[in-house]
């Protein structure tokens, strides 16, 4: 896929479109770094994938192929079943930047190893007493191009890394994660100091303080995670939705929450997805109601509309329509620390200590996390392990404030928030 | 089966490959050891779906050398001798060898999937539905699945092994019901309708009353469970995060009727293994013999840091993937209960038929197992139905639980596993148990 994105793609959709069918081809090649450290020892690994797919058929047989390495120009395809295909038209995608770093190589097995290093150094000046019990460096880059007989031609350049850090003391463990676009760009101590007062916090056992909740945003964040798939899907908008449909109070007044597959600087940036349609900007609550869902081309009213929102796991899967940068906006006037001597009594919520739980039925969340009992503005002690507890309905309709900061966590796809200060949410134990 | 003894890899010279191991001169100072894969999948998507039949064919090399605590893996999608000298050349960490470049030449995978059985199992769903006089929307998902895998060492050439299996996915408007299967016909057309239908009758049930309870866990159930509190709970390097593994050998974790044993080689036939996926030779392995800790899960590395363990348990999901102790086909030596005697064991408990999901975290000895639905145990008979139902508690307490084992096992797919994000089949056969005291909630 050096240069021209895809002239074999292209010649293949060529060859399959004749008598009328639709075709798309995919190819993508990627390599990946990962050293992993944990009581069991260590392990380096390299891996290079290369593979493709094809979707051929009309709207009423249609078959999907994939396989590793080259692409095959004489594949013997399997034989079609009674399942539609429809492909999306080609649309100009909007000018997008390419993210900086995009082309850098990939850490080598040694900076990769120093940065475990110096993670643990840091984490016992921080945590005296604290141990890595596991780690993992992860990073990967990728390139993919996509022709299809709708006029498709598009190519997606990714890069990713993930660090993930176990850490324990006295019988007390944190998971944390950092995604980032390269090795260079995490910062140990400031990592180190994070997982410390998680630490700190779960092992205090103050009792909460009446008052609002301050939300961290890897906290924040989850909760936004746990929301989306309310709000993804034709169904979602219905009056019969999870949500109570378009119109819907999902908020105060402030939340605006957005998907956003180009945003500038995230992490899985691109100017179109995995089907070739141009990523942009949807707003799903807009002034505190729910707007819109996250909605394909193929549900959209107006396809022509519909922004890009389908991600490829990988060459052996099939676009599927999910968010790509999920995020509450902040409050660009409306400094963290601002929002810490503003809440007075209450409680300052680190991170979530584990999955977000949430009743379908009913709406009720609740999640393990972390934090600090306030008062008078300052952290009086740490709360030890609580349940937080609400409901994704309502929870923002509780919103005071927010911060200007804004921080994404990984999950199936990126998920996003600002520091949030959130009344009506219970710490029961 | 479709083939089930023929090679995915057809003309592979493996006495070149492993001279090609040999003049990388690092088993000196470890364990080299490459892999060959293929995989292959046919899924026939729900009716309605975009894009129908889907296939999948790839294939790839790994190289992985072990020295002490330390190991090195390389991969690649493509089985040249180029793709060969590559990730000997990264495992090993020099640059160009002096050696020339490997010459294999492998021929195309003969095993074409099993198509009518895959198209026909709808159709026989369909009726094996309506002969229970039940109709309800359903989604289903058909898949035949191949992995061919061939490990060559400097020192030795275990035989080409393969995996082949079919895996059913319904989507029902009630949750999701799964099933693994090594054969696809009337009986496993029977068997998932009779399981679709339940839930059926169960999806409006009440909830289950939280609190503490015995229950008496059906073949499919305790298999589940017993895959996340004692396979899982012994896998050396999950024991691993708490301390030594080889300290848990000996230590009492349930009654002396408690015999579990991890065996890949007693699979249902074409998932049984010979050797794992680092070539050696599995083990009939007793985890729990007369309820104490036997022989932990263990793979070469772990083996070799502790050497009262022994290998022949590391597996991986695929070529990218990271050999690990992992679990394969679990069994719970029969008892003498009759399952009418089990439920008078836990008379007032509830009947769990099937386990949907389970975890466990390896710190904590916490277990979650979800259940679609249950039945009370009332008069010594499964009564009326609940709804979703969560099971909770220490492994101890699940193991220390149990007061009565069934006559009868029952093989069958345990359901896929996903230890460090790397999905596996695993596989079971277990009889029912009753176990007290474990705590029931909502699910």
């Amino acid at each position: 896929m050096n240069g021209v994105v895809g002239e074999r793609a292209a010649e293949l959709v060529a060859r399959l479109a004749r008598g009328g069918r639709e075709a798309e081809v995919y190819e993508k090649r990627g390599r990946s770094r990962r050293i992993e450290r944990g009581p069991d020892g260590e392990v380096a690994s390299t891996s290079i994938e290369a593979g493709w797919a094809v979707r051929c058929g009309d709207l009423r047989r249609s078959f999907f192929a994939s396989g590793s390495d080259e692409l095959p120009m004489d594949g013997s395809w399997p034989a079609p079943t009674a399942h539609p295909l429809w492909l999306p038209e080609r649309r100009t995608a909007t000018p997008w930047t390419v993210p900086p770093g995009l082309d850098a190589p990939l850490a080598s097995e040694a900076e990769a190893r120093s940065l475990l290093d110096a993670l643990e150094r840091e984490l016992g000046r921080e945590a005296p007493g604290a141990r890595l019990v596991a780690a993992r460096f992860e990073e990967g880059s990728s390139a993919a191009a996509i022709a299809s007989s709708r006029g498709v031609a598009a190519r997606v350049d990714s890069r990713v890394a993930t660090l993930r850090l176990e850490a324990e003391r006295g019988g007390v463990r944190v998971t944390a994660e950092a995604p980032v676009r390269e090795a260079r760009e995490v910062r140990p101590a400031a990592l180190a100091g994070r997982i410390a007062d998680r630490l700190h916090a779960l092992e205090g056992s103050e009792p909460p303080r009446p008052g609002p909740t301050l939300l961290a945003a890897p906290l924040a964040a989850r909760l936004v995670e746990a929301l989306a798939p309310w709000l993804v899907g034709r169904e979602a908008g219905s009056a019969a939705g999870a949500v109570g449909g378009i119109g819907a109070r999902l908020g105060a007044e402030a939340v605006e929450l957005v998907d956003d597959g180009a945003l500038a600087g995230g992490l899985l940036s691109a100017p179109v997805d995995g089907e070739g349609v141009p990523c942009g900007p949807v707003r799903l609550i807009e002034a505190g109601r729910f707007a819109r869902p996250l909605l394909a081309w193929w549900e959209a009213e107006r396809a022509e509309e519909a922004h890009g929102c389908c991600r490829r796991a990988s060459y052996r899967d099939l676009p599927r329509r999910a968010p790509t940068h999920l995020y509450l906006e902040p409050d660009p006037e409306s400094p963290v620390a601002d929002l810490l001597t503003g809440s007075g009594s209450g409680s300052y919520l680190l991170d979530a200590e584990g999955g977000v739980r949430v009743d379908p039925t009913s709406g009720r969340f609740t999640v393990a996390v972390s934090g600090f009992a306030m008062a008078g503005g300052r952290a009086v002690g740490g709360l030890g392990r609580r349940r937080l507890v609400g409901d994704l309905r309502g929870w923002l309709v509780g919103l005071r404030a927010r911060g200007r900061d804004l921080g994404f966590v990984a999950g199936d796809g990126m998920f996003g928030s600002p520091t949030l200060l959130v009344e009506g949410l219970e710490l029961p134990g | 089966m479709a083939s089930p003894i023929a090679t995915g890899f057809p003309g592979l010279d493996t006495a070149a490959v492993a001279r090609a191991l040999a003049l990388t001169g690092a088993e000196a100072a470890g364990e080299i050891e490459v892999t060959f894969e293929r995989r292959q999948e046919l899924e026939l998507p729900p009716e309605g779906a975009s894009v129908g039949a889907r296939s999948r064919r790839e294939e790839g090399i790994s190289a992985r050398l072990v020295e002490g605590e330390r190991s090195w893996l390389a991969s690649r999608d493509g089985l040249s001798g180029r793709d060969l000298g590559e990730v000997l050349r990264q495992v090993v960490r020099v640059g160009p060898p002096a050696a020339p470049e490997p010459r294999i030449e492998i021929g195309a995978s003969p095993i074409e999937p099993p198509r009518s059985a895959v198209e026909a199992f709808p159709g026989r769903l369909e009726r094996a539905l309506r002969r229970r006089f039940a109709a309800f929307p359903l989604r289903l998902t058909v898949r035949w699945q191949r992995r061919d895998l061939q490990v060559v060492g400097a020192r030795m050439v275990p035989p080409a092994e393969r995996e082949e299996l079919f895996s059913l996915d319904v989507e029902l408007p009630w949750g999701r019901c799964g099933a693994l299967a090594t054969e696809l016909g009337e009986n496993e057309a029977e068997a998932l309708a009779a399981r679709l239908v339940a839930r059926f009758r169960a999806r409006e049930a009440p909830p289950p009353a939280a609190g503490e309870s015995a229950v008496v866990l059906a073949p499919a159930a305790a298999a589940v469970a017993l895959h996340e509190a004692v396979a899982h709970a012994l896998e050396a390097d999950l024991l691993a995060r708490g301390g030594r593994p080889d300290a848990s050998l000996g230590v009492e974790l349930g009654p002396a009727s408690l015999d579990v044993l991890d065996d890949p080689s007693g699979a249902p036939d074409g998932v049984d293994r010979a050797t794992d996926d680092e070539g050696m030779p599995v083990q009939r392995r007793w985890l729990l013999r007369g309820g104490k800790v036997d022989q932990p899960i263990a793979d070469r590395s772990s083996a070799r840091r502790w050497p009262a363990l022994l290998p022949g348990s590391g597996f991986r999901s695929g070529r990218h993937g990271r050999i690990r102790p992992r679990t394969v086909h679990l069994e719970l030596l029969p008892g003498k209960e009759s399952t009418e005697a089990l439920l008078g064991l836990a008379e007032g408990g509830w009947w769990v038929p099937e386990i949907g999901s389970g975890a466990l975290d390896a710190d904590s000895g916490r277990f979650v197992l979800e259940a679609p639905f249950a039945q009370r145990i009332s008069g010594g008979a499964a009564a009326e139905c609940c709804g979703r139902m969560r099971l909770s508690g220490r492994v101890a307490e699940l193991l220390a639980g149990v007061v009565g084992i069934g006559a009868e096992a029952a093989a069958g797919g345990a359901g896929w596993c996903a230890k460090g994000g790397e999905r596996r089949a695993v596989w079971a056969r277990v009889p029912a148990i009753a176990v007290a005291g474990l705590e029931v909630e909502p699910g």
